[in-house]
């Protein structure tokens, strides 16, 4: 009697999770390609096809298109790891339904800041800029910006812990974060993905905390007139950029540790290996943003020193263990190569390869000459782009092909994953020429000096052409199958 | 576009204008980015303690920090090179060996090697070593020293006296490193120039502005920094995580735990 009460239950949670995945993935179709076709016409401008395109629009864009990717991967791998968690713990429903409302509210406000206000400065706001707009967008748009991010703070933040409430349900702080397979013990048996949430939701939970001190001291700065430290005001800005950026790449794991296993029909279980690198990467999530400060010179130099070996020893863990279990995972197996596991695993390389060039640029040295180059998005839009969002594209395809049961195109299948990789990657590889030739980031036109900027986005626009249309082949294929999940 | 340009012109004009009254005001001090890192002329000078030395064999030795004068002076020169002495003896406090020399010539040709002395001990100075005193061996020389450096002397017969200002140069490796002007010569600038002399960049300045918050506040007249609030606001959000996560793992425990309980007794009943 009992039994058939939980299985009951058990469906109607799916049929509810399901709901909620089908109606978040949705926001994906109408927002990825918006703010993807922003960077587009931001690589035209580069190119300087419209030679008349006003500077600060091209501001207004990217800040769009920055905040607005970052935010959007976020959610999309919020809701990802909360259909797929609800397998082993429950999330409430309600509260996903809560944040989903906040944020379209939160996304409404920045888009009324960025193209209505005109609010140029840039995704992570760097104080003292966004109050100094030498009247290219009114203070109005700044408060819209800020408080757009404070509604979205609210409703991440109770997203988050909800999610670890769910998972105390269940489990003990120290069973959480395997700590027991430390000790060498393997019971309870805890799936990988419980931990990498977990270590996730911590992390995410201070990143906001710090974006709520922000916030604070910029309303301080408003209201009372005094300036705040810009010292400060970057630290807390880079630690919840920072962390809201790692942990959305963490989600994505997450992704790969639940769904590659089926279809590879090999187990993927939690060992000491992993239990390790995912608590030192909760140990270390604090200190590595500190690579974002190493052009400061009046903050403390054991902060530097510990920015670049945080940065050395929280990627390479996770990263190391991750790759090679993820290889030892397909290494003489027959795997099931959909649109969906392709992406997924194609998106875990990405990941390596954005955070090798990531961890370049997080040594002080080679800092010295990267920093704020196109070094940079390309390091972040490789992990991101061909990282990431190959991983959360790849679930939503998986879940979408699962819902609808409609078999996969799997030459169809190839042929997108090619463009994706050849665009993708050709795309990438601009940016990275143009940072070893220390072209700097966010230029709307590259002055004479640096025409070499302006040749590389004209290079640039030939690959995220071929990139654009294996985005919309993914979209035809996956959307198709998203309607009839419903 | 149009107001980016416009910014950009107005700016312009701004600092144009800031040029142009610095340009005028160079007639009375030197203005210090005019001369900033330029070659001093590496002329031939006779110590009070009557040696032949030359600029460039104490460069070559030490950093130094250079200043003109003329014994007889009944104006700046003395309340200069006391507050200069003060402000270097709080700096570098008790040290007998300092890793720089402060140079005082005379730009005076009546000036003898003799004269330096007397000024020296009237300055309770005739012990230290890296103060040195002294005149230009080549009286030749004086004005285009004195012109490459911005400094300029005037004859005022009514008075018997030079007209001049009150400069401190600091000297590297025979370049101008920073130019200080005036009669007083202030700890806290001075402490700016030694470091800068000896190759120190200087990360802290003094600003007046008042700021919330800050993370260090950073002391002028000792060069010390101290934590200040600010670096503490960085770690509430880390402590504020421990306390949310702690609660949240301790409560969902509990109510599990009682849950658990209320459904095996439910079982046990039905
Ligand atoms: C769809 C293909 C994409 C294209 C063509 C594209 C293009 C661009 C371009 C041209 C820039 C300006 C680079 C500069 O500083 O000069 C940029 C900046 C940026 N992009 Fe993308 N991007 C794409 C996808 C993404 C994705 C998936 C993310 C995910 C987070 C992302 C996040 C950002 C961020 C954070 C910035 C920096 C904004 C700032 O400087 O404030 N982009 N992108
Ligand atoms: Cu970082």
């Amino acid at each position: 009697m009992a039994e058939i009460a939980i299985k009951a239950e058990a469906v109607e949670i799916e049929a509810k999770v399901k709901k909620l995945t089908l109606v978040w993935t949705g926001l994906t179709f109408i927002l990825f390609p918006i703010l993807g076709l922003l960077g587009f016409l931001m690589r035209l401008v580069q190119g300087n096809v419209f030679p008349m395109f006003p500077p600060e629009w091209f501001y207004s864009i990217l800040t769009l298109h920055g905040v607005g990717m970052v935010g959007l991967w976020f959610v999309e791998g919020m809701i990802a790891v909360i259909y797929l968690l609800s397998k082993y713990v429950k999330p409430s429903a309600g509260v996903s339904w809560f944040s989903f409302t906040f944020t379209l509210i939160g996304v409404a406000l920045i888009i009324i800041s960025t193209i209505a206000g005109k609010f140029g400065a840039g995704w992570y706001f760097l104080y003292p800029l966004p109050y100094k707009s030498a009247e290219i967008w009114p203070n109005w748009a700044t408060d819209l910006y800020l408080i757009g991010l404070g509604v979205l703070g609210i409703a991440w933040t109770v997203w988050v812990i909800d999610v670890l409430r769910a998972i105390a349900k269940k489990y003990t702080l120290n069973q959480a974060l395997a700590w027991h397979y430390l000790a060498g013990k393997t019971e309870p048996e805890l799936p990988p993905i419980i931990l990498i949430v977990t270590v996730t939701c911590i992390g995410a939970i201070t990143g906001f905390l710090a974006a709520v001190a922000l916030l604070l001291l910029f309303l301080f700065d408003r209201v009372s007139g005094t300036p705040a430290d810009p010292l400060l005001m970057k630290n807390l800005v880079f630690y919840f950029g920072h962390v809201l950026v790692n942990i959305t790449m963490y989600l994505g794991v997450a992704i790969l540790y639940e769904t590659l296993p089926q279809y590879t029909q090999k187990p993927w279980k939690t060992n000491k290996l992993v239990a390790f690198a995912w608590n030192t990467v909760l140990f270390l999530v604090l200190f590595a943003y500190f690579h974002h400060l190493y052009m400061d010179f009046v903050q403390p130099k054991a902060f530097q020193i510990i920015g670049q070996f945080a940065s050395y020893f929280i990627s390479v863990p996770a990263a190391v263990v991750t790759i090679f279990s993820a290889l030892a995972m397909i290494y003489k197996t027959k795997v099931n190569w959909t649109l969906g596991s392709s992406l997924i695993f194609l998106g875990t390389m990405g990941w390596a390869v954005g955070g090798v060039a990531a961890v370049i640029d997080s040594s002080i040295a080679v800092n010295f000459r990267f920093h704020n180059t196109l070094w940079v998005p390309a390091h972040f839009h490789t992990y991101f782009l061909m990282g990431v969002v190959l991983m959360i594209l790849g679930f939503i395809y998986h879940f979408s092909q699962l819902h609808s049961n409609i078999p996969d195109n799997s030459k169809l299948a190839k042929f997108t994953v090619w463009l994706i990789l050849i665009g993708g990657y050709g795309f990438l590889s601009m940016f990275y020429t143009g940072g070893a030739l220390f072209v700097p980031r966010r230029y709307a036109l590259y002055p004479p000096a640096l025409s070499s900027g302006t040749t590389l986005a004209q290079i640039s626009i030939v690959f995220v052409s071929i990139l654009t249309i294996g985005f919309l082949l993914y979209l035809i294929q996956t959307i198709r199958r998203w309607a009839r999940s419903f | 576009m149009g107001k980016v340009i416009l910014t950009i012109i107005a700016l312009g004009h701004i600092a144009l204008a800031q040029n142009f009254i610095s340009q005028k005001s160079d007639t009375l001090f030197p203005v210090e980015s005019k001369y900033i890192y330029k070659s001093i002329d590496d002329v031939k000078i006779i110590t009070s303690d009557n040696n032949l030395t030359s600029l460039s064999n104490l460069w070559n030795k030490k950093p130094f920090l250079l200043t003109l004068i003329f014994s007889r002076c009944a104006g700046i020169c003395s309340p200069l090179i006391s507050s200069l002495k003060f402000s270097i003896e709080k700096i570098t406090g008790n040290e007998r060996e300092k890793n720089f020399y402060i140079v005082v010539l005379s730009f005076d040709t009546a000036d003898t090697p003799e004269d330096m002395d007397a000024f020296k001990k009237d300055l309770n100075l005739s012990e230290r070593n890296d103060w040195i005193f002294g005149i230009f061996a080549d009286k030749e020389k004086i004005k285009k020293f004195t012109d490459e450096l911005g400094f300029w002397f005037n004859w005022v017969d009514s008075i018997g006296q030079y007209d001049h200002p009150g400069i401190v140069v600091g000297i590297r490796d025979g370049k101008i490193v920073r130019i200080l002007v005036g009669g007083e010569i202030t700890v806290v600038k001075l402490r700016e120039v030694i470091d800068e002399i000896k190759g120190n960049f200087v990360p802290f300045y003094e600003i007046q502005k008042n700021v919330a918050f800050r993370c260090l506040n950073y002391d002028p007249e000792t060069g010390k920094i101290k934590i200040g609030i600010g670096t503490l606001i960085m770690f509430i959000p880390a402590f504020f995580t421990f306390f949310i996560t702690f609660t949240i793992f301790i409560f969902s425990g509990k109510i599990h735990k009682q849950n658990q309980k209320s459904k095996t007794k439910q079982v046990i009943q039905k």
